[in-house]
């Protein structure tokens, strides 16, 4: 049942991918200062929205856990906040491959570039730390106040733009979208596209960080059993 | 132009690379799950 609807999403995912490609290079018109480099925005910004959903996916799975306590929204937090950091990385190139020409440069310390980096040092530091502290419940307890406490970044992200002498354009305000109405409809499917390739890599890496945590379990009871059997038999 | 490519390629590679550690890594979990429950060392 998981199976069909995975391939489901997975069918729905790779035609709103391809609508996505169609309309970042064909149906959007040519940016008339940018020129193509301005292609980039309809992969950088949905990758940098999925980054976001990604980091508040993590962030609330760690209220859950701390919540129930129950594991399976430790694997979604854990789960969520690799797939953020794997987005960000993207968000991170893409962004400096659009930037060296319109800006002349790779990187700046522009607000938003700072508080986004930031961001990403926050969450490529909770993996570490789950890679390096072990798996008892007392760190897992402490990684999910990290992933809760990270998120506090991402508003700042997205305010800093709007609000402090950022470089970076604001395309979305409370009254409209800066952008043309082609150009609006080649993001929005590229939004929901990468949406999408979000939900299909969670439920896949979830998948995978529960059977993990099966594996040690069975593992633990294994040797458990064995040193009941020894104890047993020296008694 | 050559911008333009390498964002998008990068993105495809990096999802490429990403999907196929994860099913590499299923696959291995669930020969290690059929081997403890078989009851193997």
């Amino acid at each position: 049942m998981r199976r069909s609807f995975d391939g489901w999403l997975a069918w729905l995912m790779g035609g709103l991918m391809l609508a996505a490609l169609y309309g970042a290079f064909v149906y959007a018109p040519r940016e008339q200062i940018m020129g193509d480099v301005q292609r980039i925005f309809y992969v950088h910004l949905p990758l940098a929205w999925v980054g976001f959903v990604a980091f508040g996916h993590s962030a609330w799975a760690a209220v859950q856990y701390l919540r129930t306590g129950r594991r399976g929204w430790d694997v979604a937090s854990a789960s969520a906040a690799e797939i953020g950091v794997l987005f960000a990385t993207l968000v991170i190139i893409t962004g400096s491959l659009w930037a060296r020409p319109v800006w002349n440069t790779w990187w700046t310390w522009d607000p938003q570039l700072v508080t986004y980096l930031i961001l990403w040092f926050i969450y490529a530091g909770y993996l570490l730390l789950r890679a390096a502290a072990g798996d008892d419940e007392r760190q897992r307890r402490i990684a999910a106040v990290f992933a809760i406490v990270g998120f506090v970044d991402v508003p700042l992200v997205w305010l800093s733009a709007r609000y402090l002498r950022a470089l970076s354009p604001v395309i979305f305000t409370s009254r409209s979208i800066g952008l043309a109405p082609q150009m609006a409809w080649a993001l929005a499917v590229g939004l929901a596209a990468w949406s999408l390739v979000y939900v299909l890599l969670a439920r896949l890496r979830i998948r995978v960080g529960t059977m993990e945590a099966d594996v040690a379990a069975i593992a633990d009871a294994r040797v458990d059993d064995a040193v009941a059997g020894r104890g047993s038999g020296a008694g | 132009m050559t911008y333009l490519f390498w964002s998008f390629a990068v993105v495809w590679i990096a999802l490429f690379v990403y999907v196929r550690a994860l099913v590499r890594r299923t696959r291995a979990l669930e020969e290690e799950v059929r081997r403890l429950a078989g009851g193997g060392s």
